[in-house]
């Protein structure tokens, strides 16, 4: 298991390695940093839900939700610096 | 009597025909707006209704006016509906679709992008209305096999005829996780539904002031609750855009909900987002919950953030018409009659007939635990086109005159006055955000893509409603085809996909010589 704390980068990769395969068929080789993963059509609601529980997962923590702008939820780079500060 | 499932919306047309009935996506329709929608779609599909057609029409649309709209004109043609979900992998509403052998669909403008994928080989002349499209040229030559109407060649909703429909036709075709790798099609009748609809507006006196959520998928049978027990009484549905259930606080406040259904994992984001405060929503005056495990904890916080709240505990598989059992959570008494942390699922609805039964079907003794077995009004007609699985799961228990449907849920059988209570699955289905998952249909996808013969997937981690996720294992000594993630994904939801490959040159065997899921269980545990 991972035990270094995980840099932006690292979870913006594993986020972008879950959905590889729907990044592919959306055509989108370049995902923006603040490309919104509900809005873009990549997951839906629950499907955040089950990202949320991934990156806990994969990362060994258990994300303190509650200072999270919900707005910054489902957009990936917000997202993923959120779980590396959390990680610390 | 009148029993087909429209008859509270025509009657709420009426009798309210002013007052909000949807609100989606921005947009607030009256009942008389809704109404003149969905009749334009049911005249239209009776106008270029396909000879030889059944009498279902699928519905591809979601969070959108010709989601609901779609829905209900399928009903005023007389026809069930078939729920089509485009956060679903292309191939499997291909699948859906062929399966349900609907040979007329309505698309809202947000699935028309998938519908290539989904028409591409499809055999059958379809009619393909699409409600909002403003030109359907580039669509039509690109498949001359089916017709589409766009906007423009909708019929005006003067057109609408009422129909005759039978005792036993359908309300929806509803496809669930099927064991063997392909999903199967639940059939509903539109009595069942009425039971269930009429059950819950006497229940809890739901009236033209109401505020529903709506927060399930349509692919989930209970959002039929959320639509159906709004309409009978003239209530307003709201529902919300996908971003804006991330926010359920907000949500339940901007539109003044008064009538809250959700599963419980959405509540549990709730309290993690720190929007379950004591005396948060003065307004809710109902909150119900189904489709997973009704953690007690949770169940206490939501009732302190919903003061005025009724919270109750609903029960029920799809092949039950959305929810056949309840329990009214009652700070007094509810903590002791919980069991390992979890609320009870309590009794089942008027005219429904519960069976703790062992393996052979025989009732266990009161306190015992087995199978629970349902009966009853409720009942579905069966899965659709598979006389094979619903032989195996609709069956006549001995000494017992009437048919009863095999939840594959392990329950207590209740002592005097108590309630039932859930204590798990005799099978191989796990539920992952309220959503049923047979592991046997991801084992017999992977098998195919990955050519292994050995495979056996795990829900994995365990939470309090039921796991997180799927991981699955392989016994071979590769390490796999770097496509295969890739190629399931395609064919599976993005829920039931495997988060994680395993491979091990040989599964360890249990007494009975059967793969050891427990020890590989033990693995993950390990790896933790």
């Amino acid at each position: 298991m991972n035990t270094t704390k995980p840099t932006p980068e690292d979870v913006r990769e594993f986020i972008l390695s879950l959905y590889a395969e729907k990044f592919k068929r959306a055509g989108l080789r370049v995902v923006p940093d603040h490309f919104d993963l509900v809005t873009g059509g990549i997951v839906d609601s629950m499907g955040v839900l089950e990202l949320v529980g991934a990156l806990e997962q994969k990362f060994g923590l258990e994300l303190d939700l509650s200072g999270l702008d919900a707005e910054h939820l489902a957009m990936v780079g917000p997202l993923a610096r959120f779980v590396s500060a959390q990680a610390a | 009597m009148n029993t087909t499932l429209n008859r509270g919306f025509l009657h709420s047309v009426q009798a309210f025909r002013d007052r909000p009935a949807l609100e989606v996506a921005g947009e607030a329709l009256s009942y008389d707006a809704l109404f003149q929608r969905s009749a334009s779609l049911a005249g239209t599909l009776a106008r270029y209704e396909i000879s030889g057609s059944p009498l279902l029409t699928a519905v591809f649309a979601y969070r959108s006016v010709s989601a609901f709209a779609g829905i209900l004109g399928a009903l005023l043609r007389g026809h069930g509906y078939v729920p089509l979900n485009r956060a679903l992998p292309p191939e499997r509403t291909k699948i859906m679709l062929q399966r349900s052998g609907c040979r007329a669909m309505i698309v809202d403008a947000d699935s028309v992008k998938q519908l290539e994928q989904v028409l591409t080989g499809f055999e059958e002349e379809l009619l393909v209305i699409l409600p909002e499209a403003d030109s359907v040229e580039t669509l039509a030559k690109y498949f001359p096999k089916h017709r589409f109407i766009g906007k423009t060649g909708l019929l005006p909703h003067e057109d609408w005829k009422p129909v005759e429909i039978s005792d036993d036709a359908l309300a929806y075709v509803l496809f669930t996780s099927g064991s063997t790798g392909v999903p199967k099609g639940v059939m509903v009748a539109q009595r069942s539904v009425l039971r269930y609809v009429d059950f819950v507006c006497e229940r809890f006196g739901v009236n033209q002031t109401d505020r529903f959520s709506q927060t399930f998928d349509m692919t989930f049978d209970v959002s039929v609750s959320d639509m159906f027990v709004a309409w009978e009484r003239g209530a307003c549905l709201c529902c919300p855009s996908e971003k804006a259930l991330l926010n359920p606080a907000r949500f339940i406040s901007d539109s003044g909900i008064t009538f809250w259904f959700s599963v419980p994992s959405l509540a549990i984001f709730m309290k993690r987002l720190g929007s379950l405060k004591p005396g948060s929503y003065p307004k809710l005056r109902v909150s119900l919950f189904a489709g997973e495990a009704l953690p007690m904890d949770l169940t206490k916080a939501w009732a302190a953030a919903a003061p005025n709240s009724i919270v109750e505990n609903f029960y029920g598989p799809t092949e039950l018409t959305v929810s056949c059992t309840y329990y009214r959570w009652d700070a007094a008494r509810s903590s002791e009659e919980s069991e390992q942390g979890v609320v009870p699922i309590g009794q089942p609805f008027p005219g429904m007939v519960a069976l703790v039964a062992d393996e052979s079907l025989r009732e266990v003794a009161p306190g015992a635990d087995g199978e629970l077995l349902m009966t009853g009004p409720q009942l579905a007609l069966g899965y659709l086109d598979d006389p094979v699985k619903t032989a195996a799961a609709f069956v006549k228990p001995p000494e017992r005159e009437e048919i009863y449907y095999r939840t594959g849920d392990r329950v207590r059988r209740p002592l005097d006055g108590r309630p039932l209570t859930y204590l798990g699955r005799i099978d191989n289905q796990v539920k992952i955000l309220g959503r049923r998952v047979e592991l046997g249909e991801i084992e017999a996808v992977v098998r195919e893509e990955s050519g292994v013969g050995g495979v056996v997937a795990l829900g994995w981690p365990k939470t309090t409603t039921g796991v997180r996720g799927v991981e699955v294992f392989l016994e071979t000594e590769g390490s796999g085809h770097p496509e295969l993630k890739a190629r399931v994904e395609r064919r599976l939801p993005a829920y039931m996909a495997p988060r994680n490959y395993r491979f091990l040159p040989s599964f360890p065997l249990n007494a009975n010589g059967k793969y050891d899921r427990p020890a590989l269980l033990k693995i993950l545990e390990l790896n933790k």
